[in-house]
């Protein structure tokens, strides 16, 4: 039990990017009824940090949020926020005594109040150094941050989806409160306004240096955002690191299904003259030029994932210098977002192989086409289980 | 097992699966407003522990108090309040051995009553229900206000409406058939067992349509137009696919109007009078009120055999219904259901749902008056005789006046208790997770399972025991046992209401509140209440308006002082026969409620929205 309690101590400590952490979450665990919701969850957010949850839903990444708030009862663990235990074996304090913002995910405005009696509640409510007669003038600042001073009056049921959320962002800053919780805030806005409101929130990060916790299903919100990115799956962390870390050598094989490596083909490894060799069913090469994300001495099965980013489309006319190459068959093809993605087969075998390339390029089912890419853009695992 | 079938449990099962998981989103939701209060460490109760305490402490008291009393005087060798006896079961082995009441026939005739009720809220309401949803009848706005016009009727003055309209002497339409095709008597009696559940069940019909229009609204149309393209005729899609799936909210609106005719009182005591038909509800009152010494003891032992089958469909009700649903709320969704277009039958639809409204509800209500406007009733029109002695009479009567003042105070206690406890157990069920919640629940459903007359009774004995010890709880005679006893007949209706409203307000607008630094006090004054304003006005109203009309309470527990309304008419009818007199007080009454509901309609608070 004590080896436990260090080991999480030590996890806190090297996570943390300052001397106190603004938020400390220690073996949070909630069931309901049999089933585990969240299970013996650690986590920690820094001063001026953004750290994001993310996960698929149902994944116990709210339930989370909400027991930081104050708004859930764990059954077991410990929550500190900004140095104070608010959650631990004796005590739970009510959420008004936990110095927190909250951004819900359908944003919980509240119908019966104009926009400026939604942002003004946490003045008169909540603890902070604003003096009554600056409140007009506090609101209105806020709402000038938000872009949307002319709203001001209006009645919370006449703003649109992105005003709503405007404002709820407003009134979970206005007592400028240590911990800013983020309930997938921008699930509900249309993509252009997502991508918009993405950018928003990180200018409004850097101006205000608030520690934001942030749930989200969306792998590119939490990369774009986030300092840190805690994956969560069956309400556990399974994996924890900078969004370039998570991106580039994601250590789980749920991780890299949820953030999505598209292309998986099965090998194994070949001792041949010496050389520890890849053979698979598309290439072969050796184990050393690989990016070998696992422990050194893989044997026996193992996967290997390649993004569809990292394959060039073409044929380069000098050396191969170690590049692989492939010739095949276009499957399909298709515009997708800002780049042209082309599913290339191969004869005689069921493994596909997706490509993105920039260029568009007006490729029919049938065609042939050449692909390669370097050895080391390959990820090789110890095959899963699954 | 046919593929229509296997598909059919395939749109049934989506259909549950929809509603279930609407029910764990709201569960969901509700998650984590519980236990707030619990947060301080030192053991003091907090506010909202406190308040909400004592509110579900109290409806707990008033649904299980009296009916222990009832049982205890069941098993009592004497009157409720006297201490030298004994406990025994005499009076169990009189009333269903010995023959003190014929029970085989009491238990007959209330189920006759029962089933009449139930099948003719059923027929008329459902009809109305399914035609004015589902099809382009044209004038179903105007024929929907005339149907739920008839909520604001009780009972006891349908039963006078139909004496003038149709019963065998001087009902309007006997007299007409004699005097034009020399018909002696009509082909059918309102004073026979099948005529009064008829009538009975005519102040049903508003509840049961009520009842069913939400289900049948939120059903997704698309559900039917599926059995239609592939293949399926308009009444092949209303027997397996749109009747399956509104089956529970029938079933559960079938339920509650049995219960209501197993308990039914005053349409039995003024239309059975004639021909001694008595039910449970008539015997009990005659067994206390008319009999000297009243017998305490064999009433209240007949009454927990009623219970016990009331008690038994409660719990099936619950099993049916499984909480929040069916039961008067406001409806949510509400798709742009398209209209099944009629044709040509439509004009033809239209008139006979007219010519039925104008049978059941437009002609004895204008007979009504006009009955109240003859210096005597024969039933026919006689310029000569009319008059308006009668609301003269009625205005003028000091009794008549102290009567109206008991009503107005006991409407006026009885809503504004009824709707804090309600909106207390509401929110005790609805948003927090304490453990008793479910228990609170099925307990506010049980004052359905006793009917108005037991549970009169039942008050009656409580009070007469409690009273003994100490002055304070000495209600008896006062008009706080009315307010009681009417506010617990009420309360299942009432919270029905408030819950479901409860649901519709999202809990993290109340979330959002405490974490932005407000109190749970704080947050109940500026987010909660504001936002239930409405809902609480349309409980109040609802109550005042219901317990202003309730009969059977006032009936077994008022003395001398503290006559209400309900208890002059019935009295002025049953003891001294005066069709015209009583047709003119409850033309007021009539009068007085529909022009309170227009009222309120136009401020927009409606009791019965149906959703458009």
């Amino acid at each position: 039990m004590d080896g436990a309690r260090d080991r999480r101590d030590s996890q806190a400590e090297t996570e943390a990017t300052t001397d106190r952490p603004q938020l400390t979450v220690r073996g949070l665990t909630k069931q309901f009824g049999d089933a585990f919701e969240v299970s013996d969850v650690d986590l920690s957010v820094g001063r001026d940090e953004i750290v994001a949850l993310l996960g698929p839903s149902g994944c116990g990444k709210t339930t989370c949020l909400r027991c930081i708030a104050g708004v859930e009862t764990p059954d077991d663990g410990e929550i500190i926020i900004d140095g104070e235990r608010v959650f631990g074996a004796n005590t739970s304090k009510p959420p008004e005594r936990r110095d927190a913002g909250m951004v819900y995910q359908d944003y919980a405005i509240w119908p019966h109040k104009t926009v400026y009696e939604n942002v003004v509640f946490p003045l008169h409510h909540a603890d902070h150094d604003v003096p009554r007669d600056e409140y007009g003038a506090r609101v209105a600042s806020v709402l000038e941050l938000m872009k949307i001073p002319e709203l001001r009056d209006s009645p919370a049921t006449e703003l649109s989806g992105g005003e709503q959320q405007r404002t709820a962002l407003a009134r979970s800053l206005v007592h400028d409160p240590g911990l800013l919780l983020l309930d997938e805030p921008l699930s509900n806005l249309d993509r252009e306004l997502r991508k918009h409101m993405r950018y928003e929130l990180q200018r409004l990060q850097h101006e205000l240096g608030v520690s934001i916790l942030y749930v989200t299903h969306d792998q590119e919100e939490a990369f774009y955002l986030a300092d840190r990115v805690l994956v969560m799956n069956d309400g556990r962390v399974v994996e924890r690191g900078t969004p370039r870390e998570l991106y580039q050598r994601p250590s789980t094989p749920f991780t890299r299904g949820f953030i999505g490596v598209r292309n998986r083909f099965r090998g194994s490894v070949e001792q041949v003259d010496g050389e520890r060799l890849v053979r698979t069913n598309l290439v072969t090469f050796p184990l050393a030029n690989a990016d070998c994300v696992a422990d050194a001495d893989l044997d026996g099965d193992v996967v290997c994932f390649l993004r569809p980013d990292d394959v060039t489309v073409g044929q380069f006319a000098g050396k191969t210098d170690g590049r692989l190459e492939l010739t095949g068959t276009v499957v399909a093809a298709g515009l997708l977002g800002d780049s042209y993605e082309v599913t290339v087969g191969f004869d005689g075998e069921d493994t596909q192989l997706v490509v993105h390339t920039e260029h568009y390029r007006d490729f029919d089912r049938g065609d042939e086409i050449r692909v390669q890419f370097q050895p080391k853009q390959l990820q090789v695992y110890a095959a899963e289980n699954r | 097992m046919s593929t229509r079938e296997q598909l059919l449990g395939r749109v049934k099962d989506a259909a549950g699966s929809v509603v279930d998981s609407g029910a764990t989103l709201v569960e969901r939701g509700q998650v984590g407003a519980e236990r707030l209060g619990e947060a301080i460490p030192p053991r003091l109760p907090s506010a909202k522990q406190a308040i909400l305490g004592t509110l579900v402490v109290v409806i707990v008291l008033g649904t299980l108090v009296p009916l222990s009393f009832l049982v205890w005087t069941g098993l009592w060798s004497g009157y409720p309040g006297q201490l030298d006896a004994a406990l025994t079961v005499g009076n169990f082995v009189r009333v269903y051995v010995g023959g003190f009441f014929d029970v085989a026939g009491l238990f007959t005739n209330s189920l006759t009553i029962a089933v009449g009720m139930t099948l003719t809220g059923m027929a008329v309401g459902l009809t109305f229900a399914w035609l004015f949803v589902r099809t382009n009848v044209p004038t179903k706005s105007w024929m929907e206000l005339v149907l739920l016009s008839g909520q604001g009727i009780p009972g006891y003055i349908y039963a006078i409406m139909y004496i003038t309209s149709y019963g065998p002497e001087n009902g309007l339409l006997s007299t007409f058939l004699r005097e034009t095709v020399g018909l002696d008597a009509l082909p059918f009696s309102i004073f026979s067992p099948w005529g009064i559940a008829f009538v009975a069940g005519i102040s049903v019909i508003p509840t049961f349509y009520l009842l069913t229009v939400p289900a049948i609204q939120d059903m997704n149309p698309a559900l039917e137009e599926v059995s239609r393209i592939h293949g399926a005729s308009t009444l092949g899609t209303i027997r397996s696919v749109s009747i399956p799936i509104i089956k529970p909210a029938i079933l559960s609106a079938a339920l509650v109007t049995f219960l209501y005719g197993l308990g039914e009182f005053a349409v039995v005591a003024i239309l059975g009078a004639r021909n001694g038909f008595d039910v449970y509800s008539t015997a009990i009152w005659k067994a206390i009120g008319s009999r000297f010494p009243p017998a305490y003891g064999e009433a209240a032992a007949l009454g927990c055999s009623l219970l016990l089958v009331t008690l038994l469909l409660v719990w099936y009700y619950r099993r049916v219904t499984r909480r929040k649903s069916a039961f008067m709320t406001v409806t949510g969704r509400g798709y742009h259901s398209q209209h099944w277009d009629l044709g040509r039958w439509r004009w033809p639809v239209a008139l006979a749902l007219w010519t039925t409204l104008v049978v059941i509800w437009v002609v004895p209500t204008a007979v009504m008056v006009l009955a109240s406007l003859h210096t005597t009733w024969f039933g026919h029109l006689d310029t000569s005789a009319l008059t308006l002695t009668h609301y003269a009479e009625a205005l003028a009567n000091p009794q008549l006046r102290d009567a109206f003042a008991n009503s107005l105070v006991v409407a006026g206690a009885g809503a504004t208790l009824g709707t804090v406890l309600v909106v207390g157990m509401a929110y005790y069920t609805e948003r927090t997770k304490a453990r008793l919640r479910g228990v609170v629940d099925f307990l506010s459903l049980t004052p359905l399972a006793v009917p108005g007359i037991i549970m009169g009774s039942s008050l009656l004995f409580t009070f007469l025991w409690v009273g003994k010890v100490h002055s304070l709880f000495d209600l008896y005679g006062t008009l706080a046992i009315i307010v009681i006893g009417s506010v617990i007949v009420f309360i299942p209706v009432s919270s029905r209401i408030a819950v479901g409203n409860i649901v519709q307000i999202h809990s993290e607008l109340e979330e959002a509140a405490r974490i932005a630094g407000a109190s749970w006090l704080q947050q109940m004054r500026e987010i909660f209440l504001p936002l239930f304003r409405n809902t609480a006005a349309v409980i109040w109203f609802f109550l005042a308006i219901h317990i202003f009309q309730l009969l059977t309470i006032a009936v077994m527990t008022y003395t001398t002082d503290t006559v209400v309304v309900p208890v002059k008419l019935f009295q002025l009818y049953m003891f001294r026969p005066s069709i015209e007199l009583v047709s003119a007080i409850s033309t007021l009454i009539v009068g007085l409620t529909v022009l309170l509901l227009l009222g309120l309609r136009a401020l927009g608070i409606t009791f019965y929205d149906s959703g458009r």
